[in-house]
């Protein structure tokens, strides 16, 4: 195996690698990581993440792994299961899914292009969530590359299982710290029929009780996101479509047929070209508008809020960056608010500049177990070394 | 005895003298769970509170002898059995609902709090829990966190670990802290997601945060009759070609049928082959058409008949069949083993042959009730305990069935957990480098060995040979469903 000759290989959190490798088989990603040279090995697929977290340890390279685990998706629609090369893009996916009248609801940014493997070791959701849960709810089994170059697999491909350990979870968004995804048997589900609308929701309060509203009558939206706007916020919500009649009811809003471009805006928000800041908030519901406005204090690009799932996210763009110390403060206290709670401000994209004075994870409220997860697994933090929260 | 009396005393300076059991006739109820895989501890204690769970594990590692923890003892697998004796921490006294939160929709109880009690304090604010193992009028939450408890309703909603968000435990090495949290996505590793079904290697939840669910709209139960198991099957293939994601899919085949008329009088016909039970719930609106799409798929498929209900007095009368199939075999045997197994729906049919085949070969009547929609089989081999010899058959029928589960693609246990009565059987599924993998996470909550010892992975010496000679040999009670 060579190191591939590839122009200018991406940075990670502002440092450069030492080299790229781009194995093609997954015997050579095995024999890669097996070997000791000193390195940090950072997984890379589609790259849509390479901004989350730390810098690795250094010195440290980047392996392409959509090479070596590539291949065949071996779907049985009858089981309502698919089993996945974790190298398969899950627009690929979606697509194979589609054709024969199923899907896999996970929508994180760049769903397209992004790997099933990528998607799963960073473990967040999209819009869909708010109906669906996080890529971990989709997990039957996975097949993970360890960092001594083991192969180890947990669960299986049926779609109820209790038997052993659910690793399948330690996996999930893990960033790849305790092991390389290869393979992972989901769980998909047969495409419904849905209809995307718009509405004003004035303001955000009054977006999180229609909401609560649409949640309570148990039409089900596939997904309600806010978004500010100019003068208010905005909404966008996909109803399946025989609810939509009771679904405009209950609103007590206008509902108007989305644009085009309407749902994935939402979806890729903060991870455009431009898009140098980008923080994701969880909070409980009573808690939203206050770290909204903390966040509105900041003057963000733009601002989206999933009530339901009780998400937020907000992004700067280049040009329109507040102070480093402001923001270091502002999610300083966030952190110190939600704790109590259990929720979490992660810095998604973070400028090189503020690395110093932000820690994009936070402290996580076990860092001693979190430690023990790492040492369990990859004691010499040969994969991802130093990225993932508390420098683990 | 592995108690000795520095440790009898540790513990009652602990929790106090009357929360400590240790005469041999108090201990008797705590030698089994579920199942009758029996093995008697030397002393059963009752902590209040976490920090009394604290000490006690502390006091027991420091003695170095076995902690079982156990919830109400309905387990399928031998999860509250104290295999290796010692001291059996029993969660019965930490009953108290800390918070219901209708805004955020979460509820913070004790780890004794049975599962229906959830949804009772919810149920004022319109809201349910939803995973409902059978046992639910008596299984604790914290019960249900150790074995990842699922039950009929998980096709659509899912299972415990999708419905608790976070818990407090006390860690096989004493320490106390947070898994997940009361909001949702902590950073950091999902300690939570590998905790949940650890079947309690590796701690015990002393406060458990759930997520509560809207009540939905409208229900609708259809219960179908079939000549045969086949064409019921075709059935459930065609609901979920139709897109439709039943909140509940059962199937019960004619021996099943048969007991549950004789002793429930649930109006199946005499000749019924199988029946299948399709609930749908959401707004009217789409329920209406699921009604009507899940209809023509069982007339489709030669449905002898078709009954509706929409009221749950109605409903609990078409569910009444299925709710009391289990218990109503004590009247076919005097003895049933009950199994649990998955595979890949696709393959139901067949499985099912191969069941039929095998128990055919020993000798067995067998009743089959399944969770149709997601593949996960519960056979019941009839027996007489009575007859020399038949219960070393009876767990050896019961082992060919669990292989060819695995071999369908399956997996040994769907919800009633691998336990100890399995757990010899997890290389014909994993790899040694595998189970040395998964052993690890016992190291990262400090489980040196002696925390619920012999439980899901298979152990060398020590363990006794309990499983090989009894097994999970169910005893027929009344109220036994799965």
């Amino acid at each position: 195996m060579s190191e591939a000759a590839t122009q200018a290989p991406p940075q990670v959190a502002g440092r450069a690698p030492e080299a790229t490798f781009a194995p093609r088989s997954l015997d050579d990603l095995r024999e890669l990581v097996a070997a000791r040279d000193g390195r940090t090995l950072v997984p890379v697929a589609a790259g849509t993440q390479l901004g989350l977290g730390n810098a690795p340890r250094e010195p440290f390279a980047l392996v392409d792994v959509r090479g070596a685990l590539a291949g065949e998706v071996e779907h049985e629609p009858a089981d309502l299961t698919a089993v996945v090369p974790a190298g398969v893009a899950l627009g690929e996916l979606e697509a194979q899914l589609a054709a024969a009248g199923q899907r896999l609801p996970l929508d994180p940014p760049h769903a397209g292009r992004a790997t099933i493997g990528g998607v799963l070791a960073v473990g967040t959701g999209g819009p869909l969530r708010t109906r669906h849960g996080l890529p971990r709810d989709f997990v039957l089994g996975m097949t993970v590359l360890r960092a001594d170059g083991e192969l180890v697999k947990a669960g299986g491909r049926v779609v109820k299982n209790v038997t052993g350990y659910d690793l399948m979870r330690l996996w999930c968004g893990s960033l790849g710290t305790i092991g390389i995804v290869t393979s992972v048997a989901l769980r998909v589900l047969p495409r419904i029929e849905t209809v995307d609308l718009r509405f004003e929701a004035g303001t955000l309060a009054e977006g999180q009780a229609l909401a609560e509203r649409v949640l309570r009558a148990d039409v089900r939206p596939e997904y309600l996101e806010l978004t500010a706007s100019g003068t208010g916020w905005s909404g966008l919500v996909r109803f399946p479509a025989g609810a939509v009649p009771l679904a405009t009811e209950i609103a007590g809003a206008d509902l108007a047929p989305a644009g085009d471009g309407d749902y994935v805006a939402v979806r890729d928000l903060g991870f455009g070209e431009a898009d140098a800041l980008t923080l994701r908030a969880s909070c409980p519901t009573s808690a939203i508008g206050a770290t909204v406005a903390a966040i509105e204090a900041l003057a963000p690009s733009r601002m989206l809020v999933r009530p339901l799932a009780r998400e937020l996210r907000a992004t700067w763009e280049e040009g329109a960056m507040p102070e480093a110390e402001a923001v270091a403060g502002t999610v300083g206290r966030l952190r110190a608010a939600l704790a109590e709670s259990g929720g979490a401000v992660v810095a998604e994209r973070l400028p090189h500049g503020m690395r110093g004075a932000l820690d994009p994870w936070g402290r996580a409220a076990n860092p001693a177990r979190m430690t023990a997860v790492k040492a369990a697994f990859d004691p010499d933090g040969r994969l991802n070394g130093g990225r993932f929260v508390g420098g683990l | 005895m592995t108690v000795s009396a520095g440790l009898l005393q540790a513990l009652r300076d602990v929790v106090g003298k009357e929360h400590v059991l240790h005469k041999p006739e108090d201990l008797l109820v705590y030698e089994l769970d579920g199942t009758i895989d029996r093995s008697l501890p030397d002393a059963v204690v009752f902590p209040g509170n976490t920090e009394e769970v604290q000490a006690v594990v502390r006091a027991c590692n420091g003695f170095d002898v076995p902690v079982t923890p156990r919830g109400a003892g309905t387990g399928l697998s031998g999860g509250a059995v104290p295999t290796r004796q010692g001291v059996v921490l029993a969660t019965a006294r930490m009953r108290r609902i800390l918070d219901v939160d209708p805004v955020e929709r979460t509820a913070t109880v004790e780890p004794g709090v049975p599962n229906i009690q959830l949804s009772e304090i919810a149920a004022e604010h319109g809201l349910f829990y939803a995973p409902d193992p059978s046992s639910q009028k008596a299984c604790t939450i914290g019960g249900n966190v150790a074995e990842n408890a699922g039950g009929p309703h998980c096709l659509a909603l899912g299972v415990t670990t999708n419905h608790v968000i976070g818990m407090e435990v006390v860690t096989a090495s004493g320490e106390v802290e947070w898994l997940g949290s009361h909001g949702p996505d902590p950073v950091g590793y999902d300690l939570r997601g590998v905790f949940i079904g650890s079947e309690g290697t590796l701690g015990i939840a002393t406060k458990v945060v759930v997520r509560l669910v809207p009540v939905p709209d409208t229900v609708v139960t259809l219960l179908a009759i079939f000549d045969d198991v086949e064409s019921a099957s075709e059935t459930v293939s065609a609901v979920i070609g139709a897109g439709l994601v039943p909140a509940a899919l059962e199937m019960m085949d004619r021996v099943t049928l048969q007991a549950a008329e004789a002793g429930l009088r649930c109006g199946y016909p005499p000749d019924a082959g199988a029946v299948l039970l399709i609930e749908l719930d959401g707004i009217e609106e789409v329920v209406r058409g699921q009604v009507t799409q899940a209809r023509a798929a069982c007339n489709e498929h030669g449905a002898t008949e078709i009954r509706t209900a929409t009221e749950p007095a109605e409903r609990e009368l078409l569910w009444k069949g299925r709710k009391g199939a289990i218990g109503a075999l004590g009247r076919i045997a005097p003895n049933y083993y009950l199994l649990d197994g998955v595979v890949p729906r696709s393959r139901l049919v067949e499985t099912m042959g191969e069941v039929a085949r095998i128990s055919e070969g020993y000798g067995f009547p067998v009743a089959n009730v399944f969770h149709a929609g997601d593949g996960n089989l519960h056979p019941c081999l009839l027996f007489d305990e009575r007859e020399p010899g038949t219960t070393a058959r009876v767990l050896e029928a019961g082992a060919a069935i669990m292989r060819v589960c695995v071999e369908a693609g399956g997996a040994l246990t769907g919800e009633h957990g691998v336990g100890f009565e399995k757990n010899r059987f997890m290389p014909w599924l994993y790899s040694e480098t595998d189970l040395e993998n998964m052993r690890r996470v016992r190291g990262v909550f400090g489980n040196e060995g002696a925390f619920n010892p012999c439980k899901v992975l298979p152990e060398g010496t020590g363990c006794g040979e309990m499983a090989h000679q009894q097994g999970a040999l169910a005893a027929a009670g009344p109220d036994a469903y799965v």
